[in-house]
């Protein structure tokens, strides 16, 4: 691809500083967001995929995690540098945030118009002339919220779970940002919602022209709404690539048997490829490839050395040594 | 005759319905109101096989296990084990169910006892229930923690020192320590990670078969379920729509609802062409039941006789039912 990516993440580090010592949360991790891309952000608790996300709007706990390395470049400048004034023009306006629980990211206290309202007040940059009810009123309809003028005048007790993440959505998509950065948006919701919050996702990333970076543990979810997909383990990126090719043919034994442990209909009776021990823990990380402990393909380097990451010209890549990627040298 | 037509069931609910009254509105608005958790399910569960029950949150799945496991008595019909109605029993038999039956939750931190030895948890059921002598005790928990597949040196820690898979095996040790003859499981695995779920199936799987257990799990995930369960139920608002064989229900599922939750399900496959949500809007309320099919609001295929008839689960197909007016005789 020839463009510049919208939004490139080059080698970033945040670590937790607790009292046992430093745990390595996001390790090395980097990747780019192309123009219109959705990615998904896959990976087990605790592999940092959330770690990453907050890294990259700066909205980490004010002590004991810290961004100590890397760059996030953003319309071509390194976000990570700037200071908080400045990154609070980004954050919200051109990066756009959905958590995975909607209540909690709603002020109960507050109408849910008023809510919406909020982000057109504080970035009057974004100013387009016309009152704030009537542009409150256009977002929620774009969500499809039912009747807004009366659900504007509403609290969030008053909405269901699906309704609630439909807010948040609207009042991200209110700024009309760059990057859209959905962190279990639908981890909450029951299946048939879930369906539907994420066709309409979908539906307005590629009307606004948006990033998305959805953050999911359910690579099912990833096969239906993302081009690409990041897979991490243990704080870094194991394999990256475009979802038909990650998911048909994975080039890291993770992957692999990610996808072969997820229980299918039909399957009764066949055991469940089921990938041993836990992961690992990142205060006393096992040397070299952080899966080599639970790896069916385990070699005597992976104990050594840390795979180095092999990419090929799709944009195919992965960090394992025995991975069949041919790589290329640009 | 299908091969399993002749066989006794183990389970089986009659006419079952769970009222609660509650009070809704404001303070001086409130009035009285009945909930329908359970509205009228029938199902019966053979021994040895896994009956599943899918459905959304507010479908009233979680309020039929409890009923199952005799924590809310029935509003109106029978709950039957091994041909007794549970809620007539003795108080003496009444022990004696529910040591054959016995649950494991999705929350097993919330299930284990902070402050209790892995041992003691494991155990306790044996101490309330059995005279033993507490080598025997103890002996027990060394066999059974090792068929969970636990080290045995977790019998002297405490729940906090383990993962959310080594604490789902205690609670499924502890439930398996008594030999009952049939688990319920309410979201075994929903709370665990992909690698580590695929680790709790496959040994709940080996359980099933070399303690011929009978399993009714509960769940919202279609893809643990069409995994596990022979038989699957769906329900909706308090009722069961749809059940069947699981493959069968799998590979023909006769509901618009049932169509619409295999369609919602994503599916990790990328060639698979994906439409447009079938169904429209939520769950409705269970204070609020509209008129006829539960389902009609949302429905897509919604005939008039949807709003006025409320339709009753009918054999579709052998061992496959269906509450639907679609697939209703017209006679």
């Amino acid at each position: 691809m020839q463009y510049d990516p919208v939004l490139s993440v080059r080698n970033l580090e945040t670590h937790c500083f607790t009292p046992k010592g430093v745990l390595k949360a996001v390790d090395g991790v980097s990747f780019d967001l192309h123009s219109g891309q959705s990615m998904g952000l896959v990976g087990e608790s605790g592999s940092g995929k959330s770690m990453v996300c907050n890294s990259i709007i700066r909205l980490l706990p004010r002590h004991g995690v810290r961004t100590v390395g890397g760059q996030v470049i953003f319309s071509g400048r390194d976000i990570l540098g700037i200071s908080e004034s400045e990154m609070r023009r980004v954050r919200g306006r051109e990066i756009g945030m959905i958590l995975q629980d909607p209540l909690m990211s709603l002020n109960p206290v507050f109408t849910v118009g008023n809510q919406v309202g909020e982000m057109y007040r504080l970035h009057p940059q974004a100013e387009d002339g016309r009152p704030i009810h009537q542009r409150v009123l256009d977002v929620l309809r774009k969500v499809a919220i039912p009747s807004p003028e009366q659900r504007a005048r509403q609290y969030p007790f008053q909405f269901s779970g699906g309704m609630r993440q439909r807010t948040v959505a609207a009042i991200a998509l209110a700024g009309r940002p760059k990057v859209l950065i959905a962190d279990e948006p639908t981890t909450s919701l029951d299946v048939t919602i879930q369906d539907q919050f994420l066709c309409l996702l979908k539906e307005l990333q590629e009307q606004e022209g948006m990033c998305l970076i959805l953050v999911t543990h359910d690579l099912g979810i990833v096969a239906e709404t993302c081009d690409n997909v990041a897979v991490m383990y243990a704080g870094r990126i194991v394999e990256v690539g475009p979802v038909r090719e990650v998911l048909m043919r994975p080039a890291h034994p993770y992957t692999e048997a990610l996808l072969r442990a997820i229980p299918k209909p039909g399957g009764r009776g066949t055991r469940l490829y089921q990938i041993d021990g836990e992961p690992p823990n990142l205060l006393d990380p096992p040397p070299g490839c952080p899966f080599q402990p639970r790896c069916a393909r385990a070699m005597p380097i992976c104990a050594r050395t840390t795979p180095p990451m092999k990419a090929d010209e799709n944009g195919r890549a992965a960090a394992c040594w025995a991975s069949d990627i041919e790589e290329v040298r640009a | 005759m299908s091969e399993t037509g002749d066989l006794i069931p183990l389970l089986e609910l009659r006419g079952v319905t769970k009222y609660y009254p509650v009070k809704v509105g404001g303070f001086l608005k409130s009035r009285r109101c009945l909930l329908k958790a359970v509205d009228g399910a029938d199902c019966s569960v053979l021994p040895g096989e896994s009956f599943g029950i899918a459905g959304e949150s507010g479908s009233g799945k979680t309020t039929m296990g409890r009923l199952v496991l005799r924590l809310e008595k029935p509003t109106d019909g029978e709950v039957l084990f091994a041909g007794q109605d549970i809620a007539q029993l003795p108080s003496t038999e009444l022990a004696e169910y529910r040591m054959s039956v016995q649950a494991v939750f999705q929350d097993a931190s919330g299930s284990l006892n902070p402050r209790m030895r892995i041992k003691d948890i494991v155990a306790e059921p044996l101490r309330i229930h059995m005279r033993m002598s507490k080598a025997e005790i103890s002996e027990r928990c060394r066999t059974i923690v090792e068929q969970v597949g636990l080290p045995q040196r977790v019998l002297e820690g405490f729940p906090h020192e383990l993962s959310g898979g080594q604490k789902q095996r205690v609670a499924i040790a502890r439930a398996m320590i008594r030999k009952p003859r049939m688990l319920l499981l309410d979201e075994p695995v929903s709370a665990l990670d992909v690698s580590v779920r695929a680790q709790v199936l496959n040994l709940l799987s080996d359980m099933q078969e070399k303690f011929g257990l009978t399993y009714m799990m509960i769940s919202h995930d279609l893809g643990t379920l069409g995994h596990v369960s022979t038989t699957l139920a769906v329900m909706y608002l308090g009722r069961i729509v749809e059940v069947g064989r699981t493959e069968e229900l799998y590979e023909r599922p006769l509901h618009p609802y049932t169509q619409a939750l295999f369609q919602a399900m994503p599916v990790p496959d990328p060639t698979r062409v994906k439409r447009a949500p079938s169904i429209r809007g939520e769950i409705g309320s269970a204070l609020e039941l509209p008129q006829g099919c539960r389902f009609a609001p949302r429905c897509p295929r919604r005939m008039p006789v949807c709003t006025e008839l409320n339709p009753t689960l009918v054999e579709a197909a052998p061992r496959h039912r269906v509450a639907c007016h679609l697939h209703h005789d017209p006679s």
